[in-house]
């Protein structure tokens, strides 16, 4: 090793053990984050309209009074677990959407075990959104839902929406897996090469430690060391310590995916950029995202890491709704979500259009 | 670049069929198989050996075990190699700008330079590729052990289902749930009407 970090690396070390309080620290950490299961989320309160072994579908309690007639039915992605939407209080994407007086539902996809391997894009979107469209609607005595999606849940909201039309009021898409050929993120790049059909030649499902890996090489030091220093620096700001333990709570839970959905998703999707190019095809039916005519509010992140900016923004071009909005916010794929600046700038701008729209 | 990715991918399926990629492990396998062969020979006596497989056949998946094992190191030293070689570029990159840093600053210099490095690692077609070729050639390791496992004592492996069966199971368990959920709705909608 070089001299000059050798003796930097010396000093930092002599530095660190010279101050006692830094051990304690250390063992607090190691503390904190060996109980991080314990940790709570999820703290709106919802009631379970329908639960079947993939999926639930929630309905949360009203804050407000309703001032917007049609419900808001948010379809999570396949990728790690929904409570990022319900992070705490003061960083709760469906809190501030309730607050805003919008009636919320949450179509919160489960863990596929080995025996659901078979279950097909075609039947998350035909089947279970479906599914979860028709009970609103008689639920709410209502013929059309606003629909928004995260993530995957923007594309597969993207696919209901090219096929049951008349059934949406208006579309919301957060950070959409798009146009895969202008992504430049390291996902895209290891999914280019990725022989998913050995994969699943032995395991049911996608494994989530494949997935986490992919996970760990995104922005590996910036975030995943760098995010424990801070922890560090930061231990007796117990707000900072909460947030930064519910984050890495949600980080770690990581289910698989269906391996037949999660085949189409890699080789149509990733590897043949099928999806903005038309060409698609779910179930018995092609998409064509130039069917889609409603109101389309488009959110793309510019720092996000997970999904490129232009990978996203491409839909704006592809559909043929004449009120379409492109809102692009200067956070990331996470930051999007479940920050203050979401809290403070996304949201407000996002329950207006939903107001107006 | 899709002949590249075709290469590839050829490689990948038949990664377990790759001819050795150093002369010497022939040599020293055959001899190790032969040395095999005549030992399994003196002791076919006994109620045990007549539970176990045909030493030939055990031995053609011990060939093929090797092969696999072979390419596995080959990937994982490429793997080992990236890494280590972006640890000494971004260490290059630290040496470069520490001096005359105070800890913050030197601790900023570290984090960036280490990202900057394997970030533009992790984004290169040459990690993308080798990285699932690794995964590829694991995932062969495994089916080659059990299929050794497998054809050596056939009788230990019956207690459970084989992936096809299981298979078998899950698709019919599969068909069986879309149906009855798309009765359910069938009959919702009529009921409806």
């Amino acid at each position: 090793m070089n001299k000059t970090i050798l003796d930097h690396y010396l000093n930092e070390y002599v530095n660190f053990v010279n101050e006692p309080d830094n051990f304690r620290k250390l063992t607090e950490m190691k503390k904190l984050l060996s109980n991080i299961e314990k940790i709570e989320t999820g703290q709106t309160e919802y009631e379970v309209i329908k639960e079947t072994g993939l999926f639930r579908l929630l309905h949360y309690k009203p804050t407000k009074e309703r001032v917007y007639k049609h419900p808001l039915l948010i379809v999570y992605a396949l990728i790690n677990k929904s409570y990022i939407l319900d992070l705490q209080p003061n960083k709760s994407w469906i809190k501030n959407i309730l607050d805003q007086g919008i009636n919320v539902y949450l179509l919160d996809w489960k863990s596929p075990g080995k025996f659901d391997k078979f279950t097909t894009l075609d039947d998350y979107v035909n089947l279970f959104i479906y599914d979860c469209v028709e009970i609103i609607k008689s639920i709410e005595n209502i013929d059309k839902v606003s629909l928004q999606g995260y993530c995957m849940g923007a594309t597969m909201s993207l696919i209901y929406t090219s096929l049951y039309q008349k059934n949406v009021k208006n579309l919301i898409t957060v950070a959409p897996v798009v146009d895969t050929e202008k992504d430049k993120t390291v996902i895209k790049n290891m999914s280019q090469n990725m022989d998913i059909d050995k994969v699943l030649s032995h395991y049911e499902n996608f494994p989530y430690e494949l997935l986490y890996s992919l996970y760990a090489s995104l922005k590996p030091f910036k975030q995943g060391v760098n995010k424990y220093l801070n922890l560090f620096d930061n231990l007796k700001d117990e707000s900072f310590v909460q947030n930064f333990l519910r984050v890495e709570k949600w980080l770690y839970d990581t289910p698989p995916i269906a391996g037949e959905t999660f085949r189409q998703w890699i080789k149509d999707i990733y590897q043949k950029n099928l999806f903005s190019k038309n060409k698609l095809v779910v179930g018995e039916h092609r998409i064509n995202l130039a069917n889609i005519r409603v109101p389309l509010l488009n959110v793309v992140a510019d720092q996000d890491h997970l999904v490129s900016p232009e990978c996203s923004v491409s839909l704006n071009n592809l559909v043929s709704s004449t009120d379409k909005n492109l809102m692009r916010f200067s956070t990331g794929h996470v930051g999007l979500i479940a920050s203050g600046y979401s809290q403070n700038v996304v949201l407000p701008k996002l329950g207006n259009w939903i107001k107006i729209h | 670049m899709q002949s590249d990715q075709k290469d590839q991918n050829n490689e990948n399926i038949d990664s377990a069929k790759l001819p050795f990629v150093n002369e010497k492990f022939v040599d020293l396998f055959e001899n190790f198989f032969k040395q095999l062969t005549e030992l399994n020979k003196i002791s076919t006596v006994g109620p045990f050996i007549s539970l176990i497989n045909d030493p030939q056949i055990n031995m053609n998946n011990m060939r093929e075990y090797g092969n696999v094992l072979i390419n596995y190191q080959r990937y994982l030293n490429k793997y080992l190699t990236q890494m280590i070689n972006s640890y000494y570029q971004a260490l290059d990159k630290v040496s470069a700008g520490i001096q005359g840093k105070d800890a913050h600053e030197a601790r900023m210099l570290i984090i960036n330079s280490f990202e900057d490095v394997f970030s533009a690692m992790f984004e290169s077609k040459d990690f993308s590729v080798n990285y699932n070729n690794l995964i590829n050639i694991y995932i062969d390791l495994n089916k080659s052990y059990q299929k050794f496992f497998d054809a050596s004592v056939p009788f230990m492996g019956r207690q459970s289902l084989s992936k096809e069966e299981k298979d078998l199971l899950f698709k019919d368990l599969y068909e069986i749930k879309k149906i009855t959920l798309e009765i359910k709705n069938w009959m919702k909608e009529r009921k409806n009407e």
